[in-house]
């Protein structure tokens, strides 16, 4: 951060040398060009943008209504506590001790606390799935930009049942008979999001990325807690039903479901995805920082805003709408038919029957589409940084490069929709995977590194003193949290999938599916080899000793790599 | 609603309100004050190898 930056109030501090007239120009330029946090403030809402998407506002409902309502509170916040919030951490002390030697990737972040040869290439999925979950969340955070538009225009107006709703979330995605869009219509939306994304993306750190999040994060807010107000404002329906009733649905404990496995591992699954651990964008974000930047602070307070959004405006919101207008049992099957369901088709009706109700719709599609985008931004910059770091490649040549291979796919995703293809990416990239991710961050910046070091490196610049208890819960609580949940879901889902006698998006799998399953599967391990064949060849490229150790770089912006 | 989801809906609301709250506070407070330096020891852990701890 330049000194002039952190006279305005950035907490980012400067540099050993500033002083120096040459280093500060250096600076001064760097950040000019928006290759740095601009400020303390601008960085926790960037990170509370990325954490904060759609999830929050559609998954953690259903979640939690269907999982021991009130009673799943408690297993939510013992995971909070024991995994999010400790992982949180542990991905932000990676990420700055990978910017040490300018490293913002998850090969490098593993090689610069492993001297091993292995590392470089273990990190091969910190590259493949950010890059494949943002094909897909890019392709659906466009169905909430269609959405936006078609409320604003009235275009679904007329169709007040449910079953008339999916009916026309499924012609807009393609899938079935009847077509209420041209059949280019979900193109041009995605092409339109996928344009928006790159051209942030391409903008850099502070230009782009940090000034969306300074717009988006408040706006998302304001428009959140307006929705939330015009829910709970919402008269007794005809069946008496109310938005307090789907309060009362969502947190009236059911304190038997505390003994159930299940409920654990689905609020420890909720918290995981939520906080978007496992990405490796966290850990990318933190590498701009330097040594004496807070991240145990900042850390804490991008999880904490992150959990406002979750159980304080996204719980207000779309069940206690379904709850009034379609009664507790009509909610209960709604939630148990999945949050798309829920966000898309049942949230259109609800608004039909509200006075205002395009202006809510359109608020609330734009909420998820803000919720979407500071998120989907994100993914990106891991292999932004992978491309800019090891091969020295332009980042507006790498960020609109990359936008046309994730346009390339986008378009499998839609054409392919309803064949799985997307369902089995959703699977083991955007699930099984990110608890793998998140494992090998934790074996490697805990245990390897060690725990005194991470627990030291963690603390450097900190605005805060983390309790000691949390040493223990980062060495061995997390880990062990995280294996279990590996174990369970590995023999419970993955090997079912894998072995083709479950679908990925639930049921039996269709023999007609089959090749796209496993079309789907090669697009991704061919992902994963041309990023191995890349790591090797930087590797060999920029003269890298894995038993040396990576070359620390002197610490100038707290990044350059933007 | 009954007394005990209306319970765990005040406690939730609370915790991550307050929390974030906390936080923000946290960090507003600490712009205003000089910030530490490299080589402090963390409390409690052995050595200092120039890593810092917390604020002064």
């Amino acid at each position: 951060m330049s000194p002039r930056a952190d006279e305005a109030g950035t907490g980012v501090s400067p540099r050993p040398g500033s002083a120096d007239p040459d280093r500060r120009e250096t600076e001064n330029a760097r950040t000019r060009a928006g290759e740095a946090w601009g400020t303390r403030i601008g960085l926790i809402l960037a990170m509370a943008g990325n954490a904060v998407g759609l999830g929050n506002f559609l998954r953690f409902p259903t979640q939690a209504a269907n999982n021991g309502g009130g009673s799943f509170m408690i297993t939510y916040f013992a995971a909070l506590l024991l995994l999010g919030i400790p992982l949180m951490w542990i991905e932000w002390g990676l990420g700055r001790n990978g910017g040490r030697y300018r490293k913002g990737h998850l090969p490098g972040l593993l090689a610069a606390v492993w001297r091993h040869p292995a590392a470089k290439y273990l990190g091969v999925v910190g590259l493949v799935i950010p890059m494949a979950v943002m094909v897909y969340y890019t392709y659906i955070e466009s169905w909430t930009l269609a959405y936006a538009f078609f409320s604003a225009t009235g275009d679904y107006w007329g169709r007040e049942t449910q079953d008339a709703m999916v009916g026309y979330l499924r012609s807009f995605q393609g899938v079935g008979e009847e077509r209420v869009h041209g059949v280019l219509t979900p193109f041009l939306f995605f092409t339109v999001t996928l344009v928006v994304n790159i051209w942030v993306v391409s903008k850099g750190v502070a230009a782009g990325i940090e000034r969306l999040a300074r717009i988006a994060m408040p706006t998302l807010f304001i428009l959140a807690v307006l929705l939330a107000i015009a829910v709970l404002l919402q008269p007794p329906s005809a069946g008496g039903d109310t938005p307090i009733r789907g309060l009362q649905f969502i947190y009236g404990p059911d304190f038997s479901r505390l003994t159930d496995a299940s409920v654990w591992l689905a609020s420890a699954g909720q918290i995981f995805f939520t906080l978007s651990v496992g990405m490796g964008s966290l850990a990318a974000y933190a590498s701009y920082l330097s040594r004496r930047d807070d991240i145990a602070l900042n850390g804490l307070a991008t999880a904490a805003t992150n959990e406002t959004a979750e159980v304080v405006l996204g719980g207000t919101i779309a069940i206690p709408a379904a709850v009034t207008f379609f009664g507790v049992s009509g909610a209960v099957a709604i939630a148990q038919s999945g949050s798309f369901n829920l966000g898309f088709a049942t949230m259109s009706v609800v608004f039909q029957q509200m006075a205002g109700g395009q202006l809510l719709g359109t608020a609330w599609f734009g909420l998820l589409f803000f919720a979407g985008i500071t998120s989907s931004v994100a993914m990106l910059t891991p292999i932004l940084a992978f491309l800019r770091e090891e091969f020295g490649v332009r980042r507006e040549w790498a960020a609109w490069g990359l936008g046309g291979i994730t346009f390339v796919l986008g378009l499998l995703h839609i054409i392919w929709l309803e064949h799985g293809f997307l369902d089995e990416w959703d699977y083991w990239a955007g699930t099984f995977g990110l608890v793998v991710v998140a494992l090998l961050e934790v074996i490697a910046f805990v245990w390897i590194y060690g725990p005194a070091n991470a627990w030291r490196s963690i603390h450097e610049g900190a605005d805060i003193r983390i309790p000691r208890f949390f040493k223990f819960v980062i060495t061995y609580v997390t880990p062990v949290y995280l294996l279990i949940i590996l174990v369970w879901w590995g023999a419970t889902d993955a090997l079912p999938i894998l072995g083709l006698s479950r679908a990925a998006g639930g049921g039996p799998v269709v023999a007609a599916t089959l090749p796209y399953i496993w079309a789907a599967r090669a697009a991704l391990l061919g992902m994963a080899m041309v990023f191995l064949v890349l790591i090797h060849w930087a590797w060999r490229r920029n003269g890298y000793d894995d038993r040396a150790g990576l070359p620390e770089v002197p610490e100038l912006q707290g990044g350059d790599r933007a | 609603m009954t007394p005990l989801a209306l319970t765990f809906m005040v406690l939730s609301w609370s915790f991550v309100l307050g929390l974030t709250a906390w936080c923000f506070a946290r960090v507003l407070r600490s712009e205003k004050r000089p910030r530490s330096e490299p080589g402090e020891r963390v409390d409690g852990e052995a050595g200092g190898d120039g890593y810092s701890g917390g604020p002064p």
